[in-house]
Protein backbone atom coordinates (compact mmCIF):
# COMPACT_ATOMS: atom_id res chain seq x y z
CA UNK A 1 0.00 0.00 0.00
CA UNK A 2 1.43 3.38 -0.95
CA UNK A 3 1.98 5.89 1.81
CA UNK A 4 -0.19 8.99 1.90
CA UNK A 5 1.81 12.02 0.87
CA UNK A 6 -0.23 14.11 3.29
CA UNK A 7 -2.13 12.78 6.24
CA UNK A 8 -4.07 14.99 8.63
CA UNK A 9 -5.65 13.28 11.60
CA UNK A 10 -8.08 15.35 13.66
CA UNK A 11 -5.80 18.33 13.15
CA UNK A 12 -6.73 21.29 15.30
CA UNK A 13 -4.91 24.58 15.43
CA UNK A 14 -6.08 27.48 17.56
CA UNK A 15 -4.52 30.87 18.14
CA UNK A 16 -5.55 31.53 21.71
CA UNK A 17 -9.30 31.91 21.50
CA UNK A 18 -9.25 32.18 17.73
CA UNK A 19 -9.93 29.17 15.56
CA UNK A 20 -7.53 28.13 12.84
CA UNK A 21 -8.72 24.67 11.88
CA UNK A 22 -10.83 22.22 13.83
CA UNK A 23 -10.51 18.42 13.78
CA UNK A 24 -9.42 18.32 10.16
CA UNK A 25 -8.83 14.84 8.75
CA UNK A 26 -7.56 14.39 5.26
CA UNK A 27 -5.48 11.97 3.25
CA UNK A 28 -3.78 12.91 0.00
CA UNK A 29 -2.29 10.01 -1.94
CA UNK A 30 1.08 10.30 -3.65
CA UNK A 31 1.02 11.60 -7.20
CA UNK A 32 -2.32 13.34 -6.76
CA UNK A 33 -3.23 16.83 -7.93
CA UNK A 34 -5.19 17.97 -4.94
CA UNK A 35 -7.11 21.21 -4.61
CA UNK A 36 -7.69 22.63 -1.17
CA UNK A 37 -10.51 25.10 -1.37
CA UNK A 38 -12.24 27.50 0.89
CA UNK A 39 -13.13 31.14 1.29
CA UNK A 40 -10.69 33.56 2.87
CA UNK A 41 -10.16 32.79 6.56
CA UNK A 42 -11.41 29.21 6.20
CA UNK A 43 -8.15 27.70 7.46
CA UNK A 44 -6.33 26.87 4.22
CA UNK A 45 -3.15 28.77 5.03
CA UNK A 46 -3.19 27.55 8.64
CA UNK A 47 -3.25 23.96 7.38
CA UNK A 48 -0.41 24.66 4.98
CA UNK A 49 1.64 26.33 7.70
CA UNK A 50 1.20 23.29 9.91
CA UNK A 51 2.33 21.08 7.03
CA UNK A 52 5.44 23.20 6.51
CA UNK A 53 6.16 23.18 10.27
CA UNK A 54 5.73 26.89 10.69
CA UNK A 55 2.86 26.26 13.06
CA UNK A 56 2.60 23.53 15.63
CA UNK A 57 -0.67 21.61 15.83
CA UNK A 58 -2.67 22.29 18.97
CA UNK A 59 -4.18 18.81 18.77
CA UNK A 60 -4.15 15.97 16.31
CA UNK A 61 -1.42 15.08 13.89
CA UNK A 62 -0.11 16.24 10.54
CA UNK A 63 2.34 14.08 8.67
CA UNK A 64 4.03 14.00 5.29
CA UNK A 65 5.16 10.67 3.87
CA UNK A 66 4.51 9.11 7.25
CA UNK A 67 6.69 11.54 9.19
CA UNK A 68 5.27 14.03 11.65
CA UNK A 69 5.59 17.54 10.23
CA UNK A 70 6.75 19.47 13.28
CA UNK A 71 9.30 16.93 14.48
CA UNK A 72 10.81 16.18 11.08
CA UNK A 73 10.32 19.63 9.59
CA UNK A 74 13.89 20.23 8.41
CA UNK A 75 14.34 16.82 6.76
CA UNK A 76 10.85 16.91 5.24
CA UNK A 77 11.54 20.26 3.67
CA UNK A 78 14.18 18.57 1.53
CA UNK A 79 11.32 16.81 -0.21
CA UNK A 80 8.93 19.74 -0.33
CA UNK A 81 8.60 22.69 -2.61
CA UNK A 82 6.62 25.43 -0.89
CA UNK A 83 5.16 28.55 -2.42
CA UNK A 84 3.72 30.96 0.15
CA UNK A 85 0.53 32.87 -0.48
CA UNK A 86 2.35 36.17 -0.59
CA UNK A 87 5.84 35.57 -1.94
CA UNK A 88 8.35 37.89 -0.28
CA UNK A 89 11.99 37.53 -1.13
CA UNK A 90 15.10 39.33 -0.02
CA UNK A 91 15.24 42.62 -1.84
CA UNK A 92 18.97 42.43 -2.51
CA UNK A 93 18.54 39.19 -4.42
CA UNK A 94 17.86 38.61 -8.05
CA UNK A 95 16.79 35.34 -9.59
CA UNK A 96 20.33 34.20 -10.27
CA UNK A 97 21.62 34.90 -6.77
CA UNK A 98 18.49 33.34 -5.28
CA UNK A 99 19.17 30.14 -7.23
CA UNK A 100 22.84 30.19 -6.23
CA UNK A 101 21.83 30.59 -2.58
CA UNK A 102 19.24 27.85 -2.80
CA UNK A 103 21.75 25.56 -4.51
CA UNK A 104 24.14 25.99 -1.59
CA UNK A 105 21.42 25.40 1.01
CA UNK A 106 19.96 22.38 -0.78
CA UNK A 107 23.40 20.98 -1.57
CA UNK A 108 23.03 20.66 -5.34
CA UNK A 109 23.24 22.92 -8.34
CA UNK A 110 19.75 24.12 -9.24
CA UNK A 111 20.76 26.81 -11.71
CA UNK A 112 20.11 24.82 -14.89
CA UNK A 113 16.70 23.59 -13.76
CA UNK A 114 15.86 27.04 -12.41
CA UNK A 115 16.84 28.72 -15.68
CA UNK A 116 14.65 26.33 -17.66
CA UNK A 117 11.67 27.01 -15.43
CA UNK A 118 12.34 30.75 -15.62
CA UNK A 119 12.41 30.55 -19.41
CA UNK A 120 9.06 28.79 -19.47
CA UNK A 121 7.58 31.46 -17.21
CA UNK A 122 9.23 34.31 -19.15
CA UNK A 123 11.13 35.41 -16.06
CA UNK A 124 14.33 37.42 -16.33
CA UNK A 125 16.56 36.08 -13.57
CA UNK A 126 18.76 39.16 -13.63
CA UNK A 127 16.03 41.48 -12.33
CA UNK A 128 16.44 42.47 -8.71
CA UNK A 129 13.63 41.49 -6.36
CA UNK A 130 13.13 45.10 -5.33
CA UNK A 131 12.32 45.94 -8.96
CA UNK A 132 9.92 43.05 -9.44
CA UNK A 133 6.15 43.33 -9.70
CA UNK A 134 4.00 41.00 -7.67
CA UNK A 135 3.52 38.69 -10.63
CA UNK A 136 7.24 38.54 -11.31
CA UNK A 137 7.95 37.78 -7.66
CA UNK A 138 5.35 35.04 -7.88
CA UNK A 139 7.15 33.58 -10.89
CA UNK A 140 10.45 33.58 -9.03
CA UNK A 141 8.72 31.99 -6.04
CA UNK A 142 7.47 29.24 -8.34
CA UNK A 143 10.94 28.69 -9.79
CA UNK A 144 12.46 28.44 -6.31
CA UNK A 145 9.74 26.06 -5.15
CA UNK A 146 10.07 23.74 -8.13
CA UNK A 147 13.73 23.84 -9.09
CA UNK A 148 14.89 21.05 -6.78
CA UNK A 149 12.25 18.62 -8.11
CA UNK A 150 10.46 18.08 -4.82
CA UNK A 151 8.38 15.02 -4.13
CA UNK A 152 5.57 17.18 -2.81
CA UNK A 153 4.54 20.66 -3.89
CA UNK A 154 2.61 22.74 -1.40
CA UNK A 155 1.30 25.84 -3.09
CA UNK A 156 -0.72 28.52 -1.38
CA UNK A 157 -2.80 30.44 -3.93
CA UNK A 158 -0.13 29.81 -6.58
CA UNK A 159 -1.53 31.61 -9.58
CA UNK A 160 -2.28 34.87 -7.81
CA UNK A 161 -0.66 37.66 -9.77
CA UNK A 162 0.03 35.58 -12.88
CA UNK A 163 -1.48 36.61 -16.17
CA UNK A 164 -3.71 34.04 -17.97
CA UNK A 165 -0.92 32.93 -20.31
CA UNK A 166 1.43 32.28 -17.44
CA UNK A 167 -1.31 30.58 -15.47
CA UNK A 168 -1.76 28.15 -18.37
CA UNK A 169 1.99 27.52 -18.53
CA UNK A 170 2.12 27.03 -14.80
CA UNK A 171 -0.72 24.53 -14.96
CA UNK A 172 1.14 22.67 -17.70
CA UNK A 173 4.22 22.48 -15.49
CA UNK A 174 2.16 21.15 -12.61
CA UNK A 175 0.54 18.53 -14.82
CA UNK A 176 3.98 17.39 -16.00
CA UNK A 177 5.17 17.12 -12.44
CA UNK A 178 2.08 15.20 -11.38
CA UNK A 179 2.54 12.85 -14.34
CA UNK A 180 6.06 12.21 -13.05
CA UNK A 181 4.63 11.17 -9.67
CA UNK A 182 4.90 14.44 -7.77
CA UNK A 183 2.07 15.20 -5.35
CA UNK A 184 0.64 18.68 -5.82
CA UNK A 185 -1.35 20.17 -2.98
CA UNK A 186 -2.58 23.63 -3.60
CA UNK A 187 -4.98 25.97 -1.94
CA UNK A 188 -7.20 28.29 -3.81
CA UNK A 189 -10.38 30.23 -3.58
CA UNK A 190 -10.67 30.55 -7.34
CA UNK A 191 -12.52 27.83 -9.07
CA UNK A 192 -11.07 28.01 -12.55
CA UNK A 193 -7.69 26.54 -11.79
CA UNK A 194 -9.17 23.83 -9.58
CA UNK A 195 -11.52 22.80 -12.34
CA UNK A 196 -8.74 22.67 -14.91
CA UNK A 197 -6.18 20.96 -12.77
CA UNK A 198 -7.45 18.89 -9.93
CA UNK A 199 -8.40 15.30 -9.60
CA UNK A 200 -9.51 15.62 -6.04
CA UNK A 201 -10.58 18.47 -3.87
CA UNK A 202 -11.28 19.22 -0.26
CA UNK A 203 -13.34 22.17 0.84
CA UNK A 204 -12.88 23.84 4.20
CA UNK A 205 -15.22 26.30 5.74
CA UNK A 206 -14.79 27.97 9.12
CA UNK A 207 -11.90 25.64 9.89
CA UNK A 208 -13.79 22.45 9.22
CA UNK A 209 -13.71 20.06 6.32
CA UNK A 210 -17.02 20.10 4.49
CA UNK A 211 -16.10 18.02 1.46
CA UNK A 212 -13.32 15.67 0.40
CA UNK A 213 -14.07 14.14 -2.94
CA UNK A 214 -13.40 14.10 -6.67
CA UNK A 215 -14.82 16.79 -8.90
CA UNK A 216 -16.76 14.13 -10.78
CA UNK A 217 -18.32 12.79 -7.60
CA UNK A 218 -19.08 16.29 -6.43
CA UNK A 219 -20.93 17.03 -9.62
CA UNK A 220 -22.72 13.69 -9.50
CA UNK A 221 -23.89 14.22 -5.94
CA UNK A 222 -25.05 17.71 -6.58
CA UNK A 223 -28.09 16.66 -8.66
CA UNK A 224 -29.41 18.55 -11.71
CA UNK A 225 -30.53 22.08 -12.05
CA UNK A 226 -33.90 22.24 -13.77
CA UNK A 227 -36.16 24.94 -15.08
CA UNK A 228 -39.67 24.01 -16.21
CA UNK A 229 -42.18 26.34 -17.82
CA UNK A 230 -45.68 24.88 -17.98
CA UNK A 231 -48.16 25.76 -20.71
CA UNK A 232 -50.83 26.04 -18.06
CA UNK A 233 -49.88 28.18 -15.02
CA UNK A 234 -52.17 26.09 -12.81
CA UNK A 235 -49.72 23.17 -13.21
CA UNK A 236 -47.10 25.28 -11.48
CA UNK A 237 -49.44 26.11 -8.61
CA UNK A 238 -49.55 22.56 -7.23
CA UNK A 239 -46.90 21.23 -4.81
CA UNK A 240 -43.84 19.83 -6.62
CA UNK A 241 -43.01 16.13 -6.47
CA UNK A 242 -40.68 14.96 -3.65
CA UNK A 243 -37.71 14.43 -6.00
CA UNK A 244 -37.77 18.05 -7.10
CA UNK A 245 -36.71 20.84 -4.79
CA UNK A 246 -38.22 24.02 -6.19
CA UNK A 247 -36.26 27.05 -5.15
CA UNK A 248 -38.25 29.59 -7.16
CA UNK A 249 -41.71 29.65 -8.67
CA UNK A 250 -42.53 32.58 -10.94
CA UNK A 251 -45.81 32.39 -12.85
CA UNK A 252 -45.76 29.16 -14.80
CA UNK A 253 -42.02 28.53 -14.23
CA UNK A 254 -40.36 26.35 -11.64
CA UNK A 255 -36.64 26.60 -10.97
CA UNK A 256 -34.98 24.12 -8.67
CA UNK A 257 -32.80 21.10 -8.11
CA UNK A 258 -33.68 17.62 -9.22
CA UNK A 259 -32.73 15.23 -6.43
CA UNK A 260 -34.25 12.21 -8.16
CA UNK A 261 -33.37 10.83 -11.59
CA UNK A 262 -34.17 12.45 -14.95
CA UNK A 263 -36.44 9.47 -15.52
CA UNK A 264 -38.51 10.43 -12.45
CA UNK A 265 -38.91 13.89 -13.90
CA UNK A 266 -39.91 12.83 -17.39
CA UNK A 267 -42.52 10.45 -15.95
CA UNK A 268 -43.92 13.28 -13.83
CA UNK A 269 -44.04 15.73 -16.72
CA UNK A 270 -45.64 13.24 -19.16
CA UNK A 271 -49.19 14.38 -19.89
CA UNK A 272 -48.59 17.94 -18.71
CA UNK A 273 -48.15 20.69 -21.25
CA UNK A 274 -44.54 21.92 -21.20
CA UNK A 275 -43.69 25.23 -22.83
CA UNK A 276 -39.97 25.02 -22.05
CA UNK A 277 -37.64 22.67 -20.19
CA UNK A 278 -33.96 22.85 -19.33
CA UNK A 279 -31.97 20.38 -17.28
CA UNK A 280 -28.27 20.28 -16.55
CA UNK A 281 -25.52 20.00 -13.95
CA UNK A 282 -25.02 23.03 -11.74
CA UNK A 283 -21.97 25.05 -12.60
CA UNK A 284 -19.16 24.60 -10.14
CA UNK A 285 -19.24 28.19 -9.04
CA UNK A 286 -22.77 27.71 -7.72
CA UNK A 287 -21.75 24.43 -6.17
CA UNK A 288 -18.81 25.88 -4.34
CA UNK A 289 -20.71 28.89 -3.23
CA UNK A 290 -23.27 26.62 -1.64
CA UNK A 291 -20.45 24.79 0.18
CA UNK A 292 -18.84 28.02 1.22
CA UNK A 293 -22.12 29.30 2.53
CA UNK A 294 -22.85 26.01 4.28
CA UNK A 295 -26.02 25.34 2.41
CA UNK A 296 -24.96 22.24 0.54
CA UNK A 297 -26.75 19.01 1.11
CA UNK B 1 22.75 30.35 5.42
CA UNK B 2 25.92 32.05 6.60
CA UNK B 3 26.41 33.81 3.27
CA UNK B 4 22.87 35.17 3.42
CA UNK B 5 23.43 36.54 6.93
CA UNK B 6 26.74 38.08 5.92
CA UNK B 7 25.14 39.63 2.85
CA UNK B 8 22.47 41.20 5.04
CA UNK B 9 24.76 42.34 7.83
CA UNK B 10 27.67 43.81 5.92
CA UNK B 11 26.08 47.10 4.78
CA UNK B 12 25.17 48.15 8.32
CA UNK B 13 28.50 46.83 9.64
CA UNK B 14 30.39 48.75 6.99
CA UNK B 15 28.41 51.94 7.58
CA UNK B 16 28.56 51.87 11.38
CA UNK B 17 32.15 50.62 11.22
CA UNK B 18 33.16 53.68 9.22
CA UNK B 19 31.37 55.92 11.70
CA UNK B 20 33.13 54.11 14.58
CA UNK B 21 36.46 54.48 12.81
CA UNK B 22 35.96 58.20 12.27
CA UNK B 23 34.64 58.78 15.76
CA UNK B 24 37.49 56.92 17.42
CA UNK B 25 40.03 58.68 15.21
CA UNK B 26 38.55 62.03 16.21
CA UNK B 27 38.38 61.17 19.90
CA UNK B 28 41.89 59.68 19.98
CA UNK B 29 43.25 62.86 18.47
CA UNK B 30 41.05 65.56 19.92
CA UNK B 31 40.82 64.40 23.54
CA UNK B 32 44.56 64.43 24.36
CA UNK B 33 45.49 67.33 22.09
CA UNK B 34 42.63 69.71 22.74
CA UNK B 35 41.16 68.73 26.07
CA UNK B 36 43.71 66.98 28.28
CA UNK B 37 45.39 70.18 29.38
CA UNK B 38 42.08 71.96 29.93
CA UNK B 39 40.75 69.01 31.89
CA UNK B 40 43.82 68.83 34.08
CA UNK B 41 44.18 72.59 34.62
CA UNK B 42 40.63 73.85 34.87
CA UNK B 43 37.70 71.48 34.56
CA UNK B 44 38.80 68.92 37.08
CA UNK B 45 38.82 71.61 39.73
CA UNK B 46 35.05 71.71 39.42
CA UNK B 47 33.37 69.10 41.59
CA UNK B 48 30.53 68.31 39.19
CA UNK B 49 32.95 67.71 36.29
CA UNK B 50 34.85 65.26 38.49
CA UNK B 51 31.55 63.54 39.19
CA UNK B 52 30.63 63.35 35.52
CA UNK B 53 34.03 61.91 34.65
CA UNK B 54 33.72 59.38 37.45
CA UNK B 55 30.27 58.41 36.21
CA UNK B 56 31.31 58.11 32.57
CA UNK B 57 34.53 56.24 33.29
CA UNK B 58 33.36 54.27 36.29
CA UNK B 59 36.44 55.17 38.34
CA UNK B 60 37.78 58.06 40.39
CA UNK B 61 39.76 60.59 38.36
CA UNK B 62 40.52 63.13 41.09
CA UNK B 63 44.14 61.92 41.14
CA UNK B 64 44.82 63.64 37.84
CA UNK B 65 44.19 63.44 34.14
CA UNK B 66 46.76 61.34 32.35
CA UNK B 67 46.84 59.74 28.91
CA UNK B 68 44.99 56.68 30.30
CA UNK B 69 42.00 58.80 31.28
CA UNK B 70 41.78 60.35 27.83
CA UNK B 71 42.24 56.96 26.17
CA UNK B 72 39.56 55.44 28.40
CA UNK B 73 37.22 58.33 27.60
CA UNK B 74 37.57 57.50 23.91
CA UNK B 75 36.25 54.01 24.62
CA UNK B 76 33.61 54.97 27.17
CA UNK B 77 32.17 57.86 25.21
CA UNK B 78 28.37 57.52 24.97
CA UNK B 79 28.49 57.98 21.20
CA UNK B 80 30.88 55.05 20.83
CA UNK B 81 28.80 52.84 23.09
CA UNK B 82 25.64 53.90 21.25
CA UNK B 83 27.22 52.80 17.96
CA UNK B 84 28.00 49.34 19.29
CA UNK B 85 24.58 48.98 20.89
CA UNK B 86 22.89 50.20 17.70
CA UNK B 87 24.74 47.65 15.59
CA UNK B 88 23.87 44.81 17.96
CA UNK B 89 20.22 45.85 18.11
CA UNK B 90 19.83 46.29 14.35
CA UNK B 91 21.56 43.02 13.49
CA UNK B 92 20.20 40.78 16.21
CA UNK B 93 16.54 41.65 15.88
CA UNK B 94 16.47 40.42 12.27
CA UNK B 95 15.70 36.82 13.20
CA UNK B 96 12.93 36.01 13.64
CA UNK B 97 11.09 39.33 14.19
CA UNK B 98 12.67 41.09 11.21
CA UNK B 99 12.03 38.16 8.89
CA UNK B 100 8.40 37.91 9.95
CA UNK B 101 7.96 41.66 9.74
CA UNK B 102 9.14 41.92 6.13
CA UNK B 103 7.41 38.69 5.15
CA UNK B 104 10.53 36.70 4.24
CA UNK B 105 10.13 34.22 7.10
CA UNK B 106 8.13 31.93 4.81
CA UNK B 107 10.98 31.81 2.32
CA UNK B 108 13.57 31.25 5.03
CA UNK B 109 11.65 28.60 6.93
CA UNK B 110 10.79 26.67 3.78
CA UNK B 111 14.45 25.73 3.49
CA UNK B 112 15.62 22.31 4.64
CA UNK B 113 17.41 23.61 7.70
CA UNK B 114 16.37 23.67 11.32
CA UNK B 115 15.60 26.89 13.13
CA UNK B 116 18.64 26.34 15.33
CA UNK B 117 20.80 26.12 12.21
CA UNK B 118 19.36 29.41 10.99
CA UNK B 119 20.05 31.06 14.34
CA UNK B 120 23.56 29.61 14.62
CA UNK B 121 24.51 30.80 11.13
CA UNK B 122 23.15 34.23 11.87
CA UNK B 123 24.95 34.40 15.21
CA UNK B 124 28.23 33.42 13.54
CA UNK B 125 27.83 36.30 11.08
CA UNK B 126 26.88 38.66 13.89
CA UNK B 127 29.87 37.71 16.05
CA UNK B 128 32.18 38.14 13.07
CA UNK B 129 30.61 41.52 12.31
CA UNK B 130 31.29 42.52 15.92
CA UNK B 131 34.97 41.74 15.46
CA UNK B 132 35.02 43.87 12.30
CA UNK B 133 33.33 46.71 14.14
CA UNK B 134 35.78 46.59 17.04
CA UNK B 135 38.70 46.31 14.61
CA UNK B 136 37.53 49.34 12.63
CA UNK B 137 37.04 51.33 15.82
CA UNK B 138 40.53 50.32 16.98
CA UNK B 139 41.92 51.23 13.57
CA UNK B 140 40.40 54.67 13.98
CA UNK B 141 41.84 54.94 17.44
CA UNK B 142 45.33 54.09 16.18
CA UNK B 143 44.93 56.51 13.30
CA UNK B 144 43.86 59.39 15.54
CA UNK B 145 46.47 58.48 18.13
CA UNK B 146 49.25 58.51 15.52
CA UNK B 147 48.51 62.17 14.86
CA UNK B 148 48.63 63.01 18.57
CA UNK B 149 51.89 63.59 20.50
CA UNK B 150 53.63 60.31 21.48
CA UNK B 151 53.42 61.25 25.16
CA UNK B 152 49.61 61.04 25.02
CA UNK B 153 49.51 57.55 23.55
CA UNK B 154 48.70 54.46 25.56
CA UNK B 155 50.41 51.14 24.92
CA UNK B 156 48.34 48.68 22.90
CA UNK B 157 48.68 46.08 25.70
CA UNK B 158 46.48 48.37 27.77
CA UNK B 159 43.96 48.93 25.01
CA UNK B 160 43.41 45.31 24.00
CA UNK B 161 41.68 44.29 27.26
CA UNK B 162 39.33 47.26 26.80
CA UNK B 163 38.53 46.12 23.26
CA UNK B 164 37.86 42.58 24.47
CA UNK B 165 35.65 43.93 27.22
CA UNK B 166 33.81 46.14 24.73
CA UNK B 167 33.29 43.15 22.45
CA UNK B 168 31.78 41.19 25.35
CA UNK B 169 29.48 44.13 26.07
CA UNK B 170 28.45 44.01 22.42
CA UNK B 171 27.83 40.24 22.70
CA UNK B 172 25.66 40.70 25.78
CA UNK B 173 23.51 43.38 24.15
CA UNK B 174 23.21 41.32 20.95
CA UNK B 175 22.12 38.23 22.88
CA UNK B 176 19.43 40.27 24.60
CA UNK B 177 18.33 41.64 21.22
CA UNK B 178 18.00 38.08 19.86
CA UNK B 179 15.86 37.20 22.85
CA UNK B 180 13.56 40.19 22.39
CA UNK B 181 13.29 39.36 18.71
CA UNK B 182 12.42 35.73 19.36
CA UNK B 183 9.22 36.66 21.13
CA UNK B 184 7.95 39.17 18.59
CA UNK B 185 6.72 39.54 15.06
CA UNK B 186 7.77 43.18 14.62
CA UNK B 187 11.37 44.28 14.32
CA UNK B 188 10.53 47.81 15.37
CA UNK B 189 8.97 46.66 18.60
CA UNK B 190 11.87 44.34 19.38
CA UNK B 191 14.36 47.14 18.72
CA UNK B 192 12.44 49.54 20.91
CA UNK B 193 12.31 46.98 23.71
CA UNK B 194 16.06 46.39 23.65
CA UNK B 195 16.77 50.09 23.29
CA UNK B 196 14.77 50.78 26.44
CA UNK B 197 16.59 47.99 28.24
CA UNK B 198 19.96 49.37 27.21
CA UNK B 199 18.92 52.87 28.21
CA UNK B 200 17.78 51.66 31.63
CA UNK B 201 21.06 49.77 31.98
CA UNK B 202 22.94 52.95 31.05
CA UNK B 203 21.01 55.08 33.52
CA UNK B 204 21.21 52.50 36.28
CA UNK B 205 24.97 52.39 35.98
CA UNK B 206 25.30 56.17 36.05
CA UNK B 207 22.69 56.93 38.68
CA UNK B 208 23.87 54.19 41.03
CA UNK B 209 27.10 56.15 41.37
CA UNK B 210 25.19 59.22 42.42
CA UNK B 211 22.41 57.76 44.50
CA UNK B 212 23.29 55.22 47.16
CA UNK B 213 20.00 53.24 47.25
CA UNK B 214 20.47 52.30 43.60
CA UNK B 215 23.91 50.87 44.26
CA UNK B 216 22.51 47.46 45.24
CA UNK B 217 20.87 47.15 41.78
CA UNK B 218 23.92 48.27 39.86
CA UNK B 219 24.96 44.66 39.20
CA UNK B 220 21.99 44.47 36.83
CA UNK B 221 23.52 47.01 34.50
CA UNK B 222 25.60 45.71 31.61
CA UNK B 223 27.85 48.75 31.84
CA UNK B 224 28.82 47.74 35.35
CA UNK B 225 30.98 45.10 33.68
CA UNK B 226 32.71 47.51 31.33
CA UNK B 227 35.34 49.64 33.08
CA UNK B 228 37.81 51.01 30.52
CA UNK B 229 39.65 53.35 32.88
CA UNK B 230 40.32 50.65 35.44
CA UNK B 231 41.64 48.45 32.66
CA UNK B 232 43.77 51.22 31.16
CA UNK B 233 45.33 51.87 34.52
CA UNK B 234 45.91 48.28 35.54
CA UNK B 235 46.60 46.78 32.12
CA UNK B 236 44.96 43.58 33.32
CA UNK B 237 42.35 41.46 31.61
CA UNK B 238 38.85 41.76 33.09
CA UNK B 239 38.20 38.03 32.95
CA UNK B 240 35.32 38.02 35.40
CA UNK B 241 33.55 40.97 33.74
CA UNK B 242 34.07 39.46 30.30
CA UNK B 243 32.74 36.10 31.41
CA UNK B 244 29.73 37.74 33.01
CA UNK B 245 28.90 39.67 29.82
CA UNK B 246 29.55 36.66 27.61
CA UNK B 247 27.36 34.50 29.84
CA UNK B 248 24.54 37.06 29.66
CA UNK B 249 24.87 37.17 25.89
CA UNK B 250 25.04 33.43 25.46
CA UNK B 251 22.19 32.71 27.89
CA UNK B 252 19.94 35.27 26.21
CA UNK B 253 20.86 33.93 22.76
CA UNK B 254 20.22 30.33 23.85
CA UNK B 255 16.87 31.38 25.32
CA UNK B 256 16.10 33.06 21.99
CA UNK B 257 16.93 29.81 20.22
CA UNK B 258 14.71 27.80 22.55
CA UNK B 259 11.80 30.19 21.97
CA UNK B 260 12.36 30.46 18.22
CA UNK B 261 12.62 26.71 17.73
CA UNK B 262 9.31 26.13 19.51
CA UNK B 263 7.17 29.08 18.52
CA UNK B 264 4.60 29.42 15.80
CA UNK B 265 5.59 31.56 12.86
CA UNK B 266 2.53 33.25 11.48
CA UNK B 267 2.52 35.91 8.83
CA UNK B 268 2.76 39.39 10.25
Amino acid sequence: MSLAAILLEELTKTYGERRGVEALSLSVPEGCLFGFLGPNGAGKSTTIRVLTAMLRATRGRASLFGRECWRHGASLRREIGYLPGDVRLYEWMNGESALRWLSRVRGRDLRREGSELAARLALDLRTRVRQMSRGTRQKLGIVLALAHHPRLLILDEPSAGLDPLMQAEFRAILRERAAAGVTVFFSSHTLGEVEQLCERIAIVREGRLVADTTLHELRRRSGHVVEITFCNPSDAAVPPPPFLRVTSCKGATWSGVLTGTPDDLTRYLAGRGIADLSIGRPDLETLFQSYYAGESS
Amino acid sequence: MLSKSIREIWPVTFALGLVALSLEAALAYVLPVKFQADFADQWMKLGFVQNIMRIVLGADVSGGIGPEVMAALAWAHPAVLALFFAHAIIVCTRIPAGEIDRGTADTLLALPVSRWQILCSDAAAWLAAGVVLVALAYGGNLLGGSAAPPSSRVASERTLPVLANLYCLYVASGGIAYMASSFGDRKGRAMTGVFILVLVSFLLNYLSQLWQPLERFAFLSLLRYYQPLTLMRSGGWPISDMLTLAAVGFTAWAAAGAVFSRRDIATA
